[in-house]
C-alpha cells in the first residue's frame, strides 16, 4: 500500500461534476464537523466556498489556537548547493539555467551555520539542488553533523533517497524532512520534469513514506501552485499529508503553499493561485488536518504573512536568504525570489507585537 | 453488513451470556433483539456442583465469540482461546486479559502479544482494550479483525465516558471498531453508533434488566438508529456563522 | 490407587484409569467439556485411550455465562 493506490482512486474522478453539485449548505456543514472527511475537505475547495471563507477562517484560527496556542515556529533555510541534474521547467536551479552554480565546502558550512544561529533561532532547513553526484550522502551526513553542532532541529530538502540512505542520515542527526510533490497530476509532472532523476513520479510520491519508515519525526510535503490544477492539487496534497499521518502516527505533518514567482528562467505558470484562493486552501487543509503544521515562506510578503499568522499558520522562516552562502556572501542567484525581505528581528518583533510567541527551538533529541 | 473475519453480520448488538439471573432468558433475548454474535465463558467444572453448559440455552444459528476472561497474561489468553477452538467454538476469539482485580481495566500490551500470536493462528481476534490510538494501530498490524475499546468502566453503565478518545479511534481506524463495557442505557448505544461506532457489545445491562428480551429489544432498535443516524450524516448546529472581527478582511473581498 | 491434581484439588483414582474413565466417574456430559492434561488439550477421540499417571495435572473446562 502507498499513497499511489490513493491516488489511483482518483483518476477518473469527475472533479467538475462534484463541484457542480456541491450547495452553500453542504460547505457551511463541512465547515462545521468535528472531524471532516475527505468529501468535506473537497468541498471547501470548490470555488463556491470562498463565500464562506470568513467562517472557515474563524474555525481554522479556533482550532489552531486550540492545538498550538499562540505561537509560531520559526526556521531558517541555509542553501548548500546549488548543482542539480534535472531539468525541470519553472525552477531557477534547473541544469539548463546558466547560473553560477557553488557548492559550500564544510568550512563553509559552518561560516554559514554560526551567521545563522546568531539569531537565536535553533531550526534549520538545509536545502541542495537535486545532484547526487555534487552532493553525494556522506556530503550530506557531514553538512548535517555541522549543523547539529548549533541546532537542534535539522530537517533536509535534498533529492529523493532510498529508506537506507535516508536510515543513515538519521543517524546523522537529521530530524525532518522535506519533500514536495511539485504536481500530482502525473501528466503535468512528467510535462514539467523533462529529465533527470526528478522525472520519476512514483519514486517522489512515496519519498515522504519512506522517510517516515527511516524514523524522521517531521515531514513537510506540499505541491506548488501553478503547475496543475488548484482545487485538484490542493484536494491531493490533503490527502497526502491525511495518508502520511494516518500511517505514521509517530510523525507531525507539515504542509506548505508554494507558489510560483518568477524565479529565474522564464517559466509561465500553469494556473495562478491568487491571495484569496491561498487563503481558502489553508484553512481548508487547516480543518482537514487540525494537527498539521502549516508553513509559510519567504515567497510571501510581509503583510500577507502577518495576516496568516491571525489565522492559521504555525511556522515561519524569517529572514531567510535564498542563495548558496546567501548569509555571509552572497554570490549566487537565488532559488526563488524572496517577497518578506525583513530580517528575522524584524519578523519576530512583529510577531510579538501580534501577541503571538516566536518558538525557537520546537525540538531537541535526547 | 457488519464484517468480522471472513463472516457477514446484518444485526450490530452483540450480546453476552454473563449474570442471567435464568439461562432460559437468553435465548428469548436473542430471538428478540436479533443479535448473531453472543460471548460466552470458560471456567473449570465445579465438580461439585456441576452446573449447565450456557452452549445448551444458545441456539445453533448464532456465532459463538469466546472469550478469555480469568486470562491474566497473553500466555493464559492464548490458552484459553485454544481451549474454546478445541471445544468447536470456532476460530472466533474475544481477547480480554485483566490482572488489575480493582478496576478491572484491560492489560493493553498483554492484549497485543495475545492478538499476534492468536492471528498468527488462524484466530478471528477481537481484542477488548482500553481506549488508546497506538494501541489499535499496534493490534492492527498485529492482525486483530476488530477493536473493542470499552465506553467505560465494566458494569459501570456509565455511558461513553471515553468519548473524545472514541472518536478519535474510529477516525484512524482500518477494521471495525467495537464499543464494549459500560454502556447501560440503549440512549448511550445509539451516541456510539452515532460517532460512527460499527457495532457495540451489550451484556449487564440487558442481562440485569427485569425483562432481558424487551430490553434487547430496546438495545436493537437503539443501535439500528444511531447507525442509521450516522449514515444520514446528520448536521450540527453551525457555530461559525458570526464573526466579531474578520479574520479575511485583508483580502479585500 | 494414584494420585492426580484434578481442577486443581488432589484426587485419587484407580491405577490405569482414562480420561473417558474419570469423565464417567464424576458423572459429567462429555460432549460439553474440554479436557486437559499437564497443559495439553486431550482431543476427545483420545480421550479413551490416554491413561493418566500419578501427579498428572487435569483440568476439565466447561462453558458458562461471561461478557
Amino acid at each position: 500500500m502507498s499513497f499511489l493506490n490513493v491516488l489511483r482512486e482518483y483518476e477518473d474522478f469527475d472533479f467538475d461534476g462534484y463541484f457542480k453539485n456541491v450547495t452553500d449548505e453542504m460547505i457551511i456543514s463541512s465547515i462545521n464537523k468535528k472531524v471532516l472527511n475527505k468529501f468535506d475537505f473537497l468541498n471547501l475547495l470548490c470555488v463556491k466556498a470562498k463565500n464562506h471563507i470568513e467562517i472557515m477562517a474563524q474555525k481554522a484560527h479556533e482550532i489552531t489556537v486550540a492545538n498550538f496556542g499562540y505561537t509560531i515556529n520559526l526556521y531558517l533555510p541555509i542553501y548548500v548547493s546549488n548543482y542539480c541534474s534535472s531539468d525541470c521547467l519553472y525552477c531557477g536551479f534547473s541544469k539548463k539555467n546558466k547560473i553560477h552554480r557553488k557548492k559550500l565546502s564544510l568550512e563553509e558550512v559552518e561560516i554559514e551555520a554560526k551567521e545563522i544561529a546568531k539569531t537565536g533561532i535553533k531550526s534549520i532547513l538545509f536545502l541542495t539542488g537535486e545532484s547526487r553526484k555534487v552532493t553525494p550522502l556522506e556530503y550530506l551526513c557531514d553538512v548535517t553533523k555541522i549543523l547539529k553542532k548549533h541546532f537542534s532541529f535539522v530537517a533536509i530538502e535534498v533529492f529523493p533517497m532510498s529508506q537506507e540512505d535516508y536510515e543513515i542520515l538519521f543517524k546523522a542527526g537529521v530530524d525532518g524532512l522535506t519533500v514536495y510533490q511539485e504536481v500530482y497530476d502525473k501528466k503535468i509532472y512528467k510535462s514539467v520534469h523533462v529529465s533527470g532523476e526528478k522525472s520519476n513520479f512514483e519514486y517522489r510520491l512515496d519519498t515522504p513514506e519512506r522517510g517516515a519508515k527511516a524514523g524522521f519525526r517531521s515531514l513537510n510535503i506540499g505541491t506548488l501552485f501553478g503547475l496543475g490544477d488548484i482545487s485538484q492539487e490542493a484536494f491531493f496534497s490533503g490527502l497526502h499529508a491525511r495518508y502520511l499521518s494516518d500511517k505514521y502516527l509517530e510523525c507531525e505533518l507539515g504542509l506548505s503553499l508554494p507558489r510560483i514567482n518568477d524565479a529565474e528562467g522564464d517559466f509561465k505558470p500553469n494556473t495562478i493561485l491568487d491571495d484569496v484562493t491561498f487563503v481558502q486552501i489553508m484553512c481548508a487543509y487547516r480543518l482537514f488536518l487540525p494537527r498539521a503544521d502549516i508553513n509559510i515562506s519567504t515567497r510571501e510578503d510581509a503583510n500577507f504573512r502577518d495576516n496568516l499568522l491571525g489565522i492559521c499558520a504555525t511556522k515561519f522562516s524569517a529572514g531567510s536568504k535564498t542563495e548558496v552562502g546567501g548569509y555571509t556572501k552572497a554570490k549566487t542567484e537565488p532559488q526563488f525570489e524572496i517577497s518578506d525581505k525583513r530580517d528575522s528581528e524584524e519578523v519576530i518583533h512583529r510577531i510579538q507585537n501580534l501577541g503571538y510567541e516566536p518558538v525557537y527551538k520546537n525540538w531537541e533529541s535526547i | 453488513m457488519l464484517k468480522i473475519g471472513d463472516k457477514e453480520f446484518s444485526s450490530r448488538l452483540l450480546s453476552g451470556t454473563g449474570k442471567f439471573r435464568d439461562k432460559n432468558d437468553i435465548k428469548k433475548m436473542l430471538e428478540k433483539s436479533g443479535s448473531q454474535i453472543i460471548t460466552i465463558a470458560l471456567r473449570r467444572v465445579n465438580l461439585e456442583n456441576p452446573q449447565d453448559n450456557v452452549l445448551n440455552y444458545i441456539p445453533k444459528h448464532i456465532t459463538l465469540l469466546p472469550n478469555t476472561s480469568g486470562a491474566r497474561n497473553a500466555d493464559e489468553a492464548v490458552r484459553i482461546a485454544n481451549i474454546a477452538r478445541e471445544a468447536g467454538c470456532g476460530d472466533f476469539i474475544k481477547i480480554e486479559v485483566i490482572h488489575d482485580a480493582k478496576y478491572l481495566m484491560p492489560d493493553n500490551e498483554e492484549t497485543i502479544k495475545a492478538t499476534k500470536i492468536l492471528a498468527k493462528d488462524g484466530f478471528t481476534v477481537l481484542p477488548y482494550i482500553m481506549p488508546d490510538i497506538v494501541t489499535c494501530k499496534k493490534l492492527e498490524d498485529a492482525g486483530a479483525s476488530v477493536v473493542m475499546p470499552l465506553g467505560s468502566p465494566i458494569g459501570s453503565n456509565a455511558g461513553l465516558q471515553t468519548k473524545s478518545i472514541l472518536e478519535m479511534i474510529i477516525e484512524n481506524s482500518n477494521i471495525p471498531v467495537i464499543v464494549d463495557a459500560g454502556i447501560g442505557l440503549p440512549s448511550q448505544a445509539a451516541n456510539a453508533m452515532e460517532i460512527g461506532a460499527d457495532a457495540v457489545l451489550i451484556n449487564t445491562a440487558i442481562a440485569t434488566s427485569s425483562n432481558p428480551a424487551l430490553a434487547g429489544e430496546a438495545f436493537s432498535l437503539a443501535v439500528r438508529a444511531g447507525r442509521i443516524a450516522y449514515l444520514s450524516k446528520l448536521q450540527k448546529q453551525s457555530q461559525y456563522a458570526n464573526a466579531s472581527s474578520p479574520l479575511t478582511g485583508f483580502l479585500n473581498l | 490407587m494414584i494420585k492426580i491434581k484434578l481442577n486443581n484439588k488432589d484426587k485419587d483414582i484407580e491405577e490405569n484409569s482414562s480420561i473417558s474413565a474419570l469423565i464417567e466417574l464424576l458423572e459429567l456430559n462429555p460432549h460439553s467439556i474440554v479436557t486437559e492434561v499437564n497443559l495439553n488439550i486431550i482431543q476427545k477421540d483420545k480421550r479413551e485411550d490416554y491413561i493418566l499417571n500419578d501427579g498428572d495435572k487435569v483440568e476439565i473446562i466447561t462453558f458458562l455465562g461471561g461478557g
